[in-house]
């Protein structure tokens, strides 16, 4: 699985209403799918479970976007 | 619960919220010679909001279901009969199958019917209830004068088909008839628990009158979001009719929770980090155990207090609509606490599984719009409570300060309170404790320091 698609698979497991091939790579996704915190926070813990890769709170602004986020996890494998 | 026969107790429907007058049994969890302990979870109900996980309190031994899955009962109505651990076993009642205790009607197949359930008088009809396997308790009639018509059994039989139930535990199927099944994308609730389900038997079914148009997954079901919204609409309504609102605003500082907010979670690993939003739950309980004048209800005539924090927490569903379980003992949580049954709450919420022991009656009500609302939010109290705290998102805010403007991050609360019991004064304090008890849990994260009530006021 891609990095993209896990996470894509983690938005829809926490927001099982959006559709998260419409969300734009490129846009902050939190509110694009409109998840709180709360939701952010699945999300991240669904990526830790898929990947082990866990992300710092120092690091969240540079996951904001899907394609951010998808980069980060990419740099982080391994 | 009432005690009937000597040993065995009545499990009642419960009520769940304060304007549930009836509910729906969805699923039992048990059968007649469980034994089930403290807390365990027996049954799930129906309710217009969510299904509703119901715990036992007592241990002891279920020796009778008395009302069938699917059916509907009005909340007061025994549902079990449950025999406590330590009860004279010589009274222990036959199991599910006997006679109710007080029998109106010529014993049934199922147990205990409920007095309302559909005569279904056409033989028609009632050949083909039997064909799809329909009982008429699960019937709702929509003919004058309560009868059945056809579209009503048939509608009741879209439910088996559209809702997978788990296959019950008394039910056979072979692995034959079990792969028909699967190919053709049924399951095996639909025959019932008497047949050894074949093969040959899921084909015959098959051949027969193709079932209705599968229908969306909820059919059968109230239609919630609809229900949810007319609930809502009601109780605001009266609210807002019956209390004389006022309100009280203050701006809360968060410069040193989010601080420490951030300290902490810099050191915890994913799953055990907070959000900033669980700080103002935790402030907003303590605020309500140090100023009990706004934690309790308006009761004929009067003001009756309560004895500990139940917090109402106004949570949205993605789906439309809101849905306001109870934190209780809500101003003894630390922040981890607190995020924890939090987190457990919307998990529960948004899966439509909330149990009955988050759906007790609340003391006060916060609504928190969280990361993506208005800067403030004055809401309207939900009744009997006299009280509703209300509070923006967390911004960035000009600050005064030693005369020179400074940027913190800030909060709006506000309160709305019910001027037959509390008056502005009393509100403003309350906001006042807020701003202390969110500085006090921070030096208390920090110093690692018991959580102590604070002290009461007046």
């Amino acid at each position: 699985m891609t990095s993209l698609s896990t996470i894509l698979a983690a938005i829809e497991r926490v927001a099982p209403d959006v559709d998260a091939s419409t969300l734009p790579v490129d846009a902050d996704f939190r509110e694009e799918a409109e998840l709180d915190s709360m939701d952010f926070l699945a999300v991240l813990n669904a990526v830790r479970d898929a990947t082990g890769i866990e992300v710092p709170e120092a690091d969240y602004r540079e996951v904001a976007t899907l394609e951010s986020f998808a980069a980060y996890l990419d740099a982080h494998a391994g | 619960m009432a005690t009937t026969t000597a040993g065995t107790t009545d499990f009642v429907m419960p009520s769940l919220g304060a304007d549930m007058t009836e509910g729906r049994i969805t699923e039992w969890l048990v059968q007649p010679g469980d034994s089930v302990t403290r807390g365990q979870i027996v049954v799930v109900v129906e309710t217009d909001k969510s299904d509703i996980e119901v715990e036992v309190f007592e241990p002891g031994t279920v020796t009778e279901l008395l009302v069938p899955e699917g059916e509907r009962v009005a909340v007061g109505t025994p549902i079990a009969r449950i025999e406590p651990v330590g009860a004279t076993p010589a009274h222990r009642t036959p199991p599910a199958q006997a006679v109710p205790a007080v029998p109106t009607t010529p014993p049934a197949p199922r147990p205990g019917p409920a007095p309302a359930t559909p005569r279904i008088t056409s033989p028609v009809i009632r050949h083909l209830a039997e064909q799809l396997d329909v009982a008429p308790a699960e019937v709702r009639a929509t003919g004058a004068g309560g009868r059945v018509h056809r579209d009503d059994v048939e509608r009741a039989a879209a439910v088996h088909v559209a809702r997978p139930a788990p296959v019950r535990r008394a039910q056979r199927v072979t692995p034959r008839a079990r792969k028909l099944l699967a190919d053709h994308g049924l399951d095996a609730h639909g025959f019932g628990t008497d047949t050894l389900v074949t093969g040959d038997v899921v084909l015959a079914a098959l051949a027969a009158p193709p079932p209705p148009v599968a229908v969306a997954p909820d059919a059968g079901r109230p239609d919630r979001a609809a229900t949810m919204r007319r609930h809502i609409a009601d109780l605001m309504a009266r609210s807002w009719a019956e209390i004389p609102h006022y309100h009280v605003t203050s701006r809360l500082d968060l410069t040193a929770a989010t601080d420490a907010l951030t300290r902490h979670n810099a050191t915890r690993p994913l799953a055990e980090r907070v959000v900033p939003g669980t700080a103002l739950l935790c402030a907003t309980a303590r605020a309500a155990a140090a100023v009990p004048a706004c934690n309790g209800w308006w009761r004929d005539g009067g003001f009756v207090g309560a004895d500990s924090v139940r917090l109402g927490v106004v949570l949205s569903l993605r789906s439309g609509g809101i849905i306001v379980p109870t934190i209780v003992d809500a101003d003894t949580l630390g922040l981890d606490e607190m995020m924890q049954r939090l987190a457990e709450l919307v998990q529960r919420a948004r899966q439509g599984r909330l149990r009955a022991s988050d759906m007790v009656e609340a003391t006060i009500t916060v609504t928190n719009l969280g990361d993506r609302g208005a800067e403030s939010v004055v809401g309207v109290i939900q009744p009997p409570q006299v009280a509703l705290v209300g509070i923006g998102v967390v911004h960035d805010g000009v600050w005064a300060s030693g005369g020179a403007a400074a940027v913190r991050p800030t909060a709006n609360a506000t309160l709305s309170g019910d001027h037959r019991a509390i008056d502005g004064l009393t509100g403003s304090r309350f906001l006042a404790r807020m701003q202390t008890a969110l500085d006090r849990i921070v030096e208390q994260e920090i110093t690692g320091q018991e959580i102590t009530r604070p002290e009461t006021e007046e």
